[in-house]
């Protein structure tokens, strides 16, 4: 590990991540905000929630060619962006913005773009040797992660890449929280800029973490995925948080190699001979680059099981429950990450703010079915 | 709750304690932000979790009503965790706190069964000097559906005032007590009693986060408390509150943040499926990834018992 350590050091004095391509000037949630605009009673453009709420596979349908594969491409132009309220949701999202910056960011938001080397991320070549190739710095850079972070989070968790990626984010997080308040607001926000110290100070030696910083860590990067929260970092609007961890763990994966010679991607795509289906997401890995962050998340999804069962295994076959800890750590987020790629969160969400501010007996009645909708989906997900 | 929003941001100053020791503080201010809500979030689902290992373990079987009711009572009961430093070097203590009965004696409270084993009817009975014997030991035998308490991390368990100790639920303006199973106070009555009669711990800080306002007949024993131990410190509280239904502060918006993820939380761990089959380990339930990704597009029928 001591390689990795230098190369902590080394990234250390790295400039911040290039995010040209990466720029989204909305940083409002559009999905959030057109159900809003349409799912308000008494407003121009009001229908019953049930009709401005499109669910995930709605959306999916209307945004992507192939809303099964995760190496999907977009429709350009979705049917809605042709309907009379879409015009008043851009101006109300991005005022004075290009026309296409709405749907660009919703597509964003909703996970729906790749991070092909120099078409959707700028990856520079400092950032190629800091994140241990070209795939690993597109999704490194993607994931907003720096690059000491990055290694700072694998060498303390080595092969463990499913928590290697929530560790990564939550350090980001914690310092995006803390350039965004003010020092004094600090201690009522919970913001532990000690523990961002201790983590970031770099040197040969991995900082000393204990339970309970770790426990802060996984909450932070856990509530930030159940409560949708995007950061803005030097002024760029992140990703959702699961795409975020989904996004660090891909690029673990590239950055740490495969067992494999057989290659996943040629030319940015999924090298021949690859599923490029729903199938795809059964694989070990995919062609990372080329799927989209939803795509990737269900492969993490699948990952993070997949480290369970052998760090279960692992505890069983020892007789010691040394394993406990990180068990613990692996699946503190789960439950929300079953349920970060639904928008019928979001709509559910939505529609009980509008039921909670609105006098109206319709808008709880809507939340009821928003809910019904929302466990449905959940139910029909997991039930056999 | 309005006496309380009125005393946000005023600090329970102390008197100086009877040895002339200096006077010290617990302020209790309204906190906002990602971080404060992650941590108080933490603590909830962790209760909610620990209702599904109960329900699993013991394959408890709740009507779509019941089932209903035992989800809105997780969704808004109280949370809080509180941090101890003690003088010197000694280790931080950390109480994670939860309103409310045991996991048994609140689904008990809910079907009626049990003819109210728990002590009685009504929060006030539920910590502090009323709570009975059964239920303690009912609170303390569910250890095993939390984590493990570590010397210094420990899950506040419902204890019975003793002699001596200062914690307690004060009356209210109308005279009543209530929130006796406040989380902030059941947190605060098992530090007292680690404090209680250890002076080497005694006059530390104290770093609190409490999900909702603190409640005022709380914020006495706050106060009595940090006189009696000479401990000082802060607890930050979301703001539940909302004016004309709209959040306004960053505590309320926070707070209403909050509520919607729990809201999500209790309903995913708890939903009427995991209820019904009372068996669904979150871990060993088969996970295909495919199999996802075809519901999320709508290319996978939702099974008929999900209608």
């Amino acid at each position: 590990m001591k390689s990795l350590a230098r190369l902590a050091l080394l990234a250390g004095m790295l400039p911040l991540p290039a995010f040209a391509a990466l720029e989204h000037p909305v940083t409002a949630d559009v999905y959030r905000e057109m159900l809003r605009l349409r799912g308000t009673p008494g407003t121009t453009h009001a229908v019953p929630f049930s009709e401005a709420a499109l669910g995930t596979s709605g959306l999916l349908t209307q945004m992507l060619q192939d809303p099964a594969s995760p190496y999907s491409e977009l429709v350009l132009a979705p049917a809605f962006t042709n309907d009379v309220w879409w015009p008043e949701l851009a101006d109300r999202v991005a005022e004075g913005l290009p026309f296409d910056a709405t749907l660009q960011s919703m597509q964003w938001q909703l996970g729906l773009t790749r991070a092909r080397p120099g078409i959707d991320v700028d990856v520079t070549a400092e950032q190629v040797r800091a994140f241990r190739g070209r795939e690993a710095a597109a999704s490194a850079v993607k994931a907003g992660i720096s690059p000491q972070v990055f290694t700072t989070a694998l060498d303390r968790h080595a092969s463990r890449i499913s928590i290697a990626a929530k560790e990564a984010v939550a350090v980001m997080l914690l310092a995006e929280q803390m350039a965004a308040n003010p020092r004094d607001r600090w201690k009522a926000m919970n913001i532990r800029g000690d523990l961002h110290a201790r983590y970031t100070v770099g040197g040969n030696h991995l900082p000393a973490l204990s339970d309970e910083d770790d426990e802060y860590l996984m909450s932070l990067v856990t509530a930030a995925i159940a409560s949708g929260t995007m950061s803005v970092a030097d002024g760029v609007q992140q990703l959702p948080a699961a795409y975020r961890v989904a996004r660090a763990a891909a690029a673990y994966r590239d950055a740490t190699g495969y067992v494999s010679s057989r290659p996943l991607c040629a030319a940015d795509a999924p090298a021949p001979g690859h599923p490029r289906g729903s199938d795809a997401l059964a694989e070990p890995a995919l062609c990372f680059v080329a799927a989209t962050d939803r795509g990737v998340l269900g492969w993490y999804r699948e990952e993070i099981h997949r480290e369970h069962e052998r760090l279960r295994s692992q505890a069983a076959r020892s007789g010691n429950h040394d394993k406990t800890g990180l068990l613990t750590l692996l699946g503190i987020a789960l439950p929300v990450l079953d349920v970060a790629a639904l928008v019928e969160a979001a709509e559910l969400s939505v529609a009980t703010e509008i039921a909670e501010t609105s006098a109206q007996a319709d808008a709880a009645i809507e939340a009821d079915a928003a809910a019904a909708r929302s466990s449905r989906l959940i139910c029909g997900v997991r039930a056999r | 709750m309005k006496t309380s929003m009125i005393m946000q941001l005023v600090s329970i100053a102390t008197l100086a304690v009877a040895c002339g020791a200096q006077a010290q503080t617990i302020n209790i201010t309204v906190g906002s932000g990602l971080a404060n809500v992650a941590t108080v979030y933490r603590e909830s689902t962790v209760m909610a979790e620990a209702y599904r290992k109960y329900v699993q373990e013991n394959g408890t079987k709740l009507s779509g009503k019941e089932a209903r009711a035992l989800r809105g009572k997780l969704r808004g009961a109280t949370v809080a965790h509180m941090r101890y430093q003690p003088p010197g070097n000694r280790p931080e203590i950390l109480i994670h706190a939860r309103s409310g009965r045991s996991i048994e004696g609140t689904i008990e409270q809910l079907t009626g069964a049990g003819g109210g084993a728990g002590g009685g009817s009504g929060s006030s009975t539920e910590a502090g000097e009323a709570v009975s014997p059964s239920e303690q030991a009912r609170d303390v035998g569910e250890a095993r559906y939390y984590p493990a308490d570590t010397p210094t991390s420990i899950r506040a368990v419902n204890l019975e005032r003793k002699a001596g100790w200062v914690v307690q639920p004060y009356p209210g303006e109308d005279g009543r007590v209530i929130h006796g199973g406040d989380a902030e106070l059941k947190a605060l009555r098992n530090l007292e009693s680690r404090l209680a009669g250890n002076p080497a711990l005694q006059g530390g800080r104290l770093t609190g986060y409490v999900s909702k306002t603190v409640c005022e007949s709380c914020t006495r024993a706050f106060a009595d408390f940090a006189e009696t131990y000479g401990v000082s410190g802060n607890v930050y509280h979301l703001d539940e509150t909302t004016v004309n239904g709209v959040a306004v502060s960053p505590g309320q918006r926070w707070s209403g943040t909050l509520r919607r993820m729990r809201a999500a939380n209790v309903d995913t761990v708890l939903s009427d499926e995991v209820l019904e089959a009372g068996s669904m380990d979150w871990w060993s339930t088969p996970f295909e990834a495919a199999r996802v990704a075809a519901a999320e597009a709508g290319v996978l029928a939702i099974p008929a018992a999900c209608n």
